[in-house]
């Protein structure tokens, strides 16, 4: 237990003095912690899925050019 | 999964474990119970010092918000080589100065005034402001420039040593001394400017 000095007991007077606030900022805090969750839950999901559709377009895409160059 | 998605479930966690061991569960749970734990320990301590560097209460909520967000994301990067309450302090620390850098309430935090040419500074005794009643403590740190006020908090508030306030401020441990013995010397002649009787 670290020794009590005037410092400490000014810090402790001011955290007390100012509960409303932390109690506030918890709040804010809280809230954005949801909303990163919910934001990493959407890319977790979807992020692999966007990554197959892209390379399934792009091989599409390739696959047209090389049936385009056949043709001629 | 779920303590992603519903982050206000929590568990019962025994108040008796270290900050290092609450990161560790956090970093490997993300449950979000270890992180309100944290928040009980330290929002208070890290309020008193937004509060005492910023002067208003409206900033000092929002630089607390911002501090702890900056805690959260960088929460893997604590090493453990420092113990966890200093490295949110130097987290708070390094904002606050930042905010009154780029606000310019405080031209000394401006410069480099951590220069190590030994003029005669003397060396004030620890128990004059260790002794110092609490009232006239809070008139003096009003008092003082801002970057006398935070080594002094540093060092008598948070027990930091002379190396991780070295390591906050980027300076040599030489040049922390010096920057100590005038901050000591600077609450001195304040307190008997103030307090002449």
């Amino acid at each position: 237990m670290p020794e009590m000095n005037n410092f400490k007991q000014l810090e402790k007077l001011q955290s007390e003095e100012f509960k409303n606030s932390t109690d506030k900022v918890k709040k804010n805090v809280t809230n954005s912690i949801a909303s990163f969750g919910l934001m990493a839950n959407v890319v977790e999901l979807y992020f692999s899925r966007m990554f197959e559709v892209f390379v399934d377009l792009t091989n599409t895409t390739s696959s047209k050019s090389n049936d385009d160059i056949d043709k001629k | 999964m779920i303590n992603l998605l519903f982050p206000l479930l929590t568990k019962d966690i025994p108040k008796t474990m270290s900050d290092e061991e609450i990161v560790a569960e956090y970093l490997k749970t993300q449950n979000v119970a270890y992180f309100d734990l944290l928040y009980k320990r330290y929002s208070g301590k890290i309020f008193a010092k937004c509060i005492s560097l910023l002067k208003f209460e409206g900033e000092a909520e929002d630089a607390m918000q911002e501090i702890f967000m900056k805690i959260l994301l960088n929460m893997s990067k604590f090493s453990g080589k420092s113990r966890f309450s200093t490295w949110i302090y130097s987290i708070t620390y390094n904002y606050c100065i930042d905010i009154i850098r780029r606000k310019k309430k405080d031209p000394s935090l401006l410069v480099d005034n951590f220069a190590t040419n030994h003029d005669t500074v003397d060396d004030v005794d620890d128990s004059f402001l260790l002794e110092v009643n609490i009232s006239r403590l809070k008139v003096i740190l009003e008092e003082i420039p801002v970057s006398d006020k935070t080594i002094l908090l540093m060092k008598y508030q948070d027990d930091m040593s002379i190396k991780e306030i070295g390591g906050v401020f980027e300076k040599s441990e030489s040049a922390i001394k010096m920057k100590i013995k005038r901050a000591k010397s600077k609450f001195r002649s304040v307190y008997q400017d103030i307090y002449k009787d």
